[in-house]
């Protein structure tokens, strides 16, 4: 049975809780736009009546309010879209290269082939054979120009993959730090809300740069890297990440433990560091291989049909390019023939004859000759199939943004209406915990008044 | 379902972003007129697009070429035409000395003329276009012809590829015009006449009468061979602007856009943009405000 003392501590315990619940309604819309915000709810309970209890209600803390299926799926999403968003960042040399502009790959390529036609045309015109040099040189200039660019891309791309493991790695302690700090809190019985938070937008931060799967323990949540290799231990310890050269040079993300490095470069799929990777290994590694490829095809062929001819001198077996032409930056005129528009093997010979241009037509076949790609694409051909290759590279990243930013958009919003503030739904919550609290202070009141009456009565 | 107000503010950023995107695209497409300008737009169609791009710098410089050696030949055959001009005067002349009314003088004054004829066709024999002796084959850099008239040039002819393999040749035959080495060698046929007439030697003349007119016949073959030779240059050169104009117009239809639809996405980009602009002027709309 309830004593007027035990009415006024059910209303006080009202009091208190209808506070707790204002309280964190305003928490909430303060927070209706802040970024990674997870809405709290008020863990009201009601509290046991007499005998066992005083009665009345008790908020057992305010908890977030979400579904770690949503966000484990908005963590996928997050590191595809920033995945394919690095691919298409670092991609974009692709698109200078292999457009059509003056002096690019496809033009020189163009103004080669022309020239030879000019001299066949004209074999004993020295005009045109200084254009034929001029552009063997340039057709040089734009394969270098464009292996430097690749070469310089993939240099940039080192540099950025040591950056992000090294901010991964910051992320990764921040996150060690904050599992700590959680448990010590709600060890002490304190409100752990704004950590669970800065700890999930900590963790959607690593999704940006690595996959990341949450698995949530007794101690709190570990952080795995999809193939399993852990990342931040819910029992404490941090995965001691770094970039390291491989036996090739190339540059590994590596995991030491206990003093012993593994490259887990393979296992990371996802996220910026994982489109660095594939960009750096997948369509730039590809473009500057084909390329290579292509100078050397083309070095090959234009040097056994031009060897093959005489130039204006009388001599035989010189070649177009400076050998040996191993890649695209080694495909230079040839030193014999600098400054000697003569020694163009446009003739068959013997004897050197100025109007000879029999081997010029041999240069000009070349044009329409399948010796690029195995033998399987004329040079034409297999530039068209490396624009063809790298442009779809770079635009099937473009949809992969696209694809990847509206997956995460559809789950930001599953996620929003789970998780989000309403202000209209936080307006009503307002207006209940204040009618909750005019209600208890009425208690009080009433409790207050008949205690009054009581002692009035006693007097 | 459940809308949080960031769900809202979200989407109208999100909408407002997108039709910026759109309408720089489709500002974009208008201004420059192209919708493919890297290859990354449409890598097949920048593929496709490179290959018509090539396909007319080549049919360019073949065209170039193949009008290039019309024109040399059109030299060529008027000095063909002189060289049967000049055969066929030596042959009238001839058929005049051959009469038995004429005195050794009168055969005497021809041999002048026909030795000033032989001087004109040696001349015609090194005759040169763009600094080349076209009767020399591919030896252009020297005089095909000796004072005898001994053939010193070379038995190959320089030939223009035209694409796809197919050659044509860019000159005529010193050799078979001039009747080298044949019975109606020219530069043999007018020594002779001049010998038989210097020598008032009737028969001799009436004799070479033959090797004359078939002299004047290498030199009318060598015209119809380079005709023929002109046509086949004038009909690649007629192709290569056609495969020309078709690359252009495949190119454009590639790269290029429709400037009427252009215009018209324009017009709903923008349309697009406004409307998301006019929306996020009235949201969000919320409890707060009814309680104003």
């Amino acid at each position: 049975m309830s004593t007027l003392f035990g009415l006024l501590h059910v209303g006080a315990a009202g009091l208190q809780a209808q506070g707790v619940g204002l309280s964190t309604t305003a928490q909430n819309v303060q927070n209706a736009e802040t970024p990674g915000y997870t809405r709290r709810r008020v863990r009201l309970e009601p509290l046991p009546p007499p005998p066992t209890g005083g009665g009345g209600v008790v908020a057992r803390g305010s908890q977030r309010v979400l579904d770690r299926y949503v966000d484990q799926r908005l963590l996928g999403a997050t590191s595809a879209r920033a995945e394919a968003e690095a691919r298409v960042f670092e991609l974009g040399v692709l698109d200078s290269i292999l457009a059509e502009s003056e002096g690019g790959l496809a033009s020189s390529l163009d103004e080669f082939e022309a020239s030879m036609r000019q001299l066949a045309a004209s074999p004993g015109d020295p005009g045109v054979r200084r254009s034929v040099l001029g552009a063997v040189e340039r057709l040089g200039q734009a394969f270098a120009g464009a292996a430097q660019e690749l070469d310089t891309a993939r240099r940039n791309i080192d540099s950025r993959l040591q950056d992000e493991v090294g901010a991964l790695r910051g992320r990764l302690e921040s996150i060690d730090t904050l599992n700590r700090e959680v448990r010590q809190a709600e060890v002490n019985g304190q409100e752990a809300s704004d950590l669970r938070d800065r700890r999930d937008r900590l963790v959607r931060e690593v999704a940006e740069q690595v996959p990341v799967t949450v698995v949530e323990g007794p101690n709190g949540p570990s952080l795995l890297l999809s193939g399993g290799v852990s990342l931040v231990d819910a029992d404490g310890g941090v995965a001691d990440l770094s970039v390291a050269p491989d036996a090739a040079g190339t540059l590994q993300v590596v995991r030491t433990t206990s003093g012993l490095p593994l490259t887990i470069s393979d296992q990371i799929d996802g996220g910026r560091i994982g489109g660095l990777l594939a960009s750096r290994d997948g369509a730039l590694s590809e473009a500057r291989t084909r390329l290579d490829a292509l100078a050397v095809d083309l070095a090959t062929a234009y040097d056994t049909a031009h060897s093959a001819g005489v130039g204006l001198d009388g001599v035989a077996g010189r070649t177009l390019f400076e050998g040996p032409v191993t890649g695209a930056t080694d495909l230079r005129l040839s030193a014999d023939l600098v400054d000697r528009p003569d020694r163009l093997a446009a003739g068959l010979g013997p004897p050197a004859l100025s109007g000879d241009n029999r081997n010029a037509l041999a240069l000009v076949a070349l044009s329409e000759a399948a010796f690029a790609s195995g033998g399987s694409e004329t040079a034409q051909r297999a530039l068209a199939s490396l624009i063809s290759t790298g442009g779809g590279a770079l635009e099937g990243a473009r949809r992969d943004v696209a694809r990847a930013s509206n997956a995460e958009t559809q789950l930001e919003s599953v996620r929003g209406s789970i998780s989000g503030v309403s202000l209209d739904e936080e307006m009503v919550n307002l207006s209940r915990y204040q009618r909750g609290y005019q209600a208890s202070m009425q208690i009080v009141k009433a409790a207050d008044d008949m205690l009054q009456e009581l002692l009035a009565m006693a007097r | 379902m459940r809308v949080s107000d960031s769900m809202m503010s979200d989407l109208i950023r999100r909408g407002i972003d997108q039709s910026r995107a759109q309408l720089y695209d489709a500002q974009r497409a208008a201004s420059t007129g192209m919708r493919v300008e890297r290859p990354s737009d449409d890598s097949a169609a920048s593929a496709a697009a490179r290959t018509e791009t090539a396909t007319l710098r080549r049919t360019e410089v073949i065209a170039r070429s193949a009008r290039m050696a019309f024109d040399d030949l059109t030299t060529v055959d008027g000095a063909l035409a002189d060289v049967v001009e000049v055969m066929s005067r030596a042959r009238d002349l001839a058929i005049t000395a051959a009469n038995d009314a004429l005195s050794a003088e009168n055969r005497a004054s021809m041999a002048t003329e026909v030795q000033a004829l032989r001087e004109q066709l040696l001349a015609l024999s090194s005759t040169r276009v763009r600094d080349g002796y076209v009767f020399g084959g591919i030896d252009g850099g020297s005089p095909p012809f000796d004072a005898t008239g001994a053939y010193l040039g070379s038995p190959i002819l320089a030939e223009l590829d035209v694409g796809s393999g197919v050659r044509v040749p860019m000159q005529v035959s010193g050799e078979r015009a001039f009747g080298i080495g044949t019975p109606g060698d020219a530069f043999v046929a007018l020594d002779t006449l001049i010998a038989a007439l210097s020598a008032d030697d009737r028969p001799a003349i009436r004799a070479n009468l033959t090797a004359l007119g078939e002299a004047v016949d290498h030199a009318v073959q060598a015209r119809v061979e380079l005709g023929s030779a002109q046509s086949t240059l004038s009909l690649s050169e007629a192709a290569a602007l056609r495969l020309q104009e078709r690359a252009v117009v495949q190119r454009a239809a590639l790269t290029e856009t429709d400037p009427f639809a252009a215009f018209s996405e324009l017009v709903k980009a923008e349309s697009a943009l406004r409307q998301a602009v006019t929306i996020a002027s009235r949201l969000p709309m919320s409890m707060l405000d009814g309680g104003r």
